[in-house]
């Protein structure tokens, strides 16, 4: 019999504290990607976001060996102030990848890697979309123009770009998180060799 | 920080679009970083952002494009139906139209030759089958005992005459053939001839036939009656003027 999963942050602490081997793999799952994305948010470099991550869970791994955690039940307020004192520290390293030596206000990271899903999704999206609304989103996330500029230039009103921004972005949601659910259960079937599909 | 605020604010689009005030971004992260509903919302904001800028880098996005995709086909199949049209039109026009039309009128003048032969042979069937009256006869007597031509008066609703002729009681054979013939040419043959019981060669003429001239009238033997007697033997000759008031 295999060892049981930590679920909250409690249990994740405590299982690391006796030693369990899933607990830290299960810490590493639930917060990695959050702190993977903080740091090349504000770091803007791939490599120097995997560093910060590398290091964060380190040092939180050795905070929680070593009893320096205050409230177990707060891992992941724990988690994000370790990041950030790691993105700092980062950003004044002189062996930083690029040649950063102040925390800029706004920092440029480069570009998500848009995934499969994702990509099915907007086209799924566009697909359903009348062409004004398409024309929204383009000025709206591409071009970033603002809602006052968009309205004048497609010729409609503030309350109509509100509208048509709610929509694109729920319909995307909703085919997003059904092919996402899709691929993840075909993941799961490829795995076991077989399994249930979810139709879409 | 509530989730309500975080959905009526739109803060998940504004902090990964970078338009959260520094305090509310920090605010922000520590909410995400506990909350997994809102960090997903964050990761799908991501996405969408990118897949949006990839889909305009791709083109997918275009004014063209984004008005196009319906306009374009039923642009494509409008003209393509307009051309096929024209070119239907084209040919009616300049090939089968003046064929049909020529086929029209032809067929419209047999059907008028075909109703003139129908009207002419109902004329020409009631003409002989209806008795008729008054039908003007004319004797005819030879040149050298008349002076004057034997003259026929015919009017508008004469439809046949009568010509008598005395054969001579000598005059060899049995058939006779009969010409008529005006100063320019012969318009009438009349052959197989016989004497009636009087003696005499009795010929209705349809006066049709007859228009208004002088003609010159021969009556020959048969020479299948009388071989021996050669060819065209003239057994008489008379003049006849033909009248209409």
């Amino acid at each position: 019999m295999g060892e049981r999963v930590p679920s909250s942050d409690a249990d994740l602490v405590e299982g690391l504290l006796n030693g369990q081997e899933s607990a830290g793999t299960a810490l590493f799952e639930r917060y990695s990607g959050r702190v993977y994305y903080l740091a090349l948010r504000e770091l803007a470099s791939r490599a120097d976001a995997e560093d910060a991550r590398a290091e964060t869970f380190l040092r939180v791994f050795k905070a929680i060996q070593g009893r320096q955690m205050r409230s177990p039940e707060s891992l992941g307020s724990f988690i994000l102030a370790t990041a950030r004192n790691v993105i700092l520290e980062t950003f004044r390293s002189p062996q930083r990848s690029i040649g950063h030596s102040e925390i800029p206000e706004v920092a440029s990271p480069p570009e998500p890697i848009v995934d499969q899903e994702a990509r099915q999704a907007i086209e799924a999206t566009l697909r359903r979309l009348k062409p004004r609304e398409r024309e929204f989103l383009r000025l709206q996330y591409y071009e970033d123009l603002s809602k006052e500029e968009i309205a004048k230039r497609i010729g409609i009103d503030e309350e109509r770009v509100r509208l048509i921004k709610h929509r694109s972005l729920r319909s995307f949601r909703e085919m997003y998180e059904r092919l996402k659910r899709v691929a993840e259960v075909r993941k799961n079937a490829d795995t076991k060799g077989g399994g249930p599909s979810l139709k879409i | 920080m509530t989730h309500v605020e975080i959905d009526t604010g739109g803060w998940v689009e504004k902090y990964v679009r970078r338009r959260l005030p520094a305090s509310d971004a920090a605010r922000f992260e520590e909410h995400y970083f506990v909350c997994d509903q809102c960090y997903a919302d964050v990761e799908a904001m991501e996405q969408l952002l990118a897949g949006i800028k990839d889909a305009s880098r791709r083109g997918l996005l275009d004014p063209a494009e984004a008005r196009l995709p319906w306009l374009m086909p039923a642009f494509v199949l409008a003209a393509a139906l307009s051309v096929v049209m024209g070119i239907g039109l084209a040919f009616l026009a300049f090939g089968r139209l003046p064929r049909i039309e020529s086929d029209l009128k032809k067929a419209q003048a047999e059907a008028r030759a075909g109703s003139q032969w129908k009207s002419q042979m109902e004329q020409l069937a009631a003409g002989q089958s209806l008795a008729e009256a008054n039908v003007p006869v004319v004797i005819l007597e030879a040149n050298r005992g008349a002076p004057s031509p034997n003259t026929l008066k015919v009017d508008a609703r004469t439809r046949r005459v009568l010509l008598w002729l005395d054969v001579p009681p000598q005059a060899p054979g049995t058939r006779y053939k009969l010409t008529l013939a005006t100063a320019d040419s012969t318009s009438l043959t009349i052959t197989g001839l016989e004497r009636n019981a009087n003696g005499a060669l009795a010929v209705s003429v349809p006066v049709s036939q007859l228009p208004d001239n002088s003609y010159s009238v021969r009556l020959y033997l048969d020479r299948a009656t009388a071989p021996s007697l050669g060819l065209e033997t003239l057994v008489g000759e008379y003049r006849l003027a033909v009248i209409r008031p």
